[in-house]
């Protein structure tokens, strides 16, 4: 009993002494003072992934065109919804058109699909300049792997939660 | 009331079409069996009626119907001594935008035109210019709160 404390008493003193728990950094700041700018600098490529769909994003300095399994955005997202999504983190960042995106993304349905892209879009754009664009990305989220996925079905029961009705005689 | 005190407000993202969270909120309302898609496609053909009907805005239309709806006072049961009494409360915005929508959108699923497009936009129209059943709901909400006002001291 008594040497397990001591034990606790060197691990405590070991640990830095921290008042606030964070995962985030405060924005970068140039060598003048100024704050620099998010600016579409280099290319940068990542695994997004969402449900069951995989996507392998590139993006490439340019003029904000898309490309995914070949078709542009439009055609392949319909849904305003997943447009906007996949959007999001371009817009977080404001770099909206200043980057090129080629997708290949499969597995899953659109809207899997879609949030698939947007965490490729969001980690490809982390690893481009990870100073400047992770406070941003982290602190809307887009950086967190979406690990929603159905429940399973349990033995004895309809579905994961579902049974069947209770009859007592 | 979890342990950590009261849960944060989640923000609403803003609709892809118009850029109102009031809209993402009015689908998610109309939403039933988790069919998004078609959720979204009555809201958004009903605002785009609505447009063609008033030349305006759809989501000023809305705002402008929910105005109507939006209750400010409504009653709260409470027990005091064995009896219990309907107490008038003052309505918190959040709770009166959600209030508005729902009776929108229920008051919508009674009429009887035949398609939920037609129904919604003829409701929203309706409530814009301060008729339909969603603005007699907050009427109704609002003449109860001032013939239960003796019970007011009863607020908590």
């Amino acid at each position: 009993m008594a040497d397990q404390n001591v034990e606790l008493d060197a691990l405590e003193t070991d640990e830095p002494q921290l008042t606030e728990y964070t995962s985030e950094s405060t924005g970068p700041v140039g060598e003048d003072g100024e704050v620099r700018r998010p600016s579409a600098s280099a290319p940068g490529a990542a695994t997004g992934r969402r449900k069951q769909a995989i996507a392998r994003v590139r993006i490439v300095p340019g003029t904000g065109e898309w490309k995914i399994n070949g078709r542009s955005l439009e055609e392949y997202f319909p849904n305003k919804v997943h447009q906007q999504i996949v959007n999001e983190p371009l817009v977080a960042l404001e770099l909206n058109g200043a980057y090129d995106v080629l997708v290949r993304v499969h597995g899953g349905g659109p809207s899997g699909q879609a949030g698939a892209v947007r965490l490729g879009v969001a980690r490809s754009l982390n690893g481009v300049d990870e100073e400047l664009n992770r406070p941003v990305l982290k602190k809307a989220g887009f950086l967190t792997r979406d690990a929603r996925v159905p429940e399973r079905k349990k033995a004895g029961l309809k579905k994961a939660r579902k049974a069947s009705q209770f009859s007592k005689r | 009331m979890p342990r950590k005190g009261p849960a944060p407000k989640r923000p609403l993202v803003v609709d892809p079409v118009y850029g109102s969270p009031l809209v993402t909120q009015l689908v998610n309302k109309i939403l039933m069996d988790g069919k998004k898609s078609i959720a979204e496609r009555i809201v958004y053909d009903a605002l785009e009626g609505c447009r063609e009907k008033t030349g305006t805005d759809p989501v000023v239309t809305l705002k402008r119907a929910l105005d109507n709806i939006r209750p400010s006072l409504e009653v709260k049961s409470r027990r005091v001594g064995g009896a219990t009494y309907q107490v008038p409360i003052e309505v918190k915005p959040a709770r009166a935008t959600t209030l508005s929508l729902r009776w929108l959108v229920g008051y919508s699923r009674q009429r009887r035109e035949k398609t939920m497009t037609e129904r919604l936009m003829n409701e929203i129209l309706d409530a814009s210019n301060g008729l339909g059943a969603a603005v007699k709901r907050r009427e109704d909400t609002h003449k109860m709160a001032e013939s239960n006002k003796a019970f007011a001291h009863y607020r908590w």
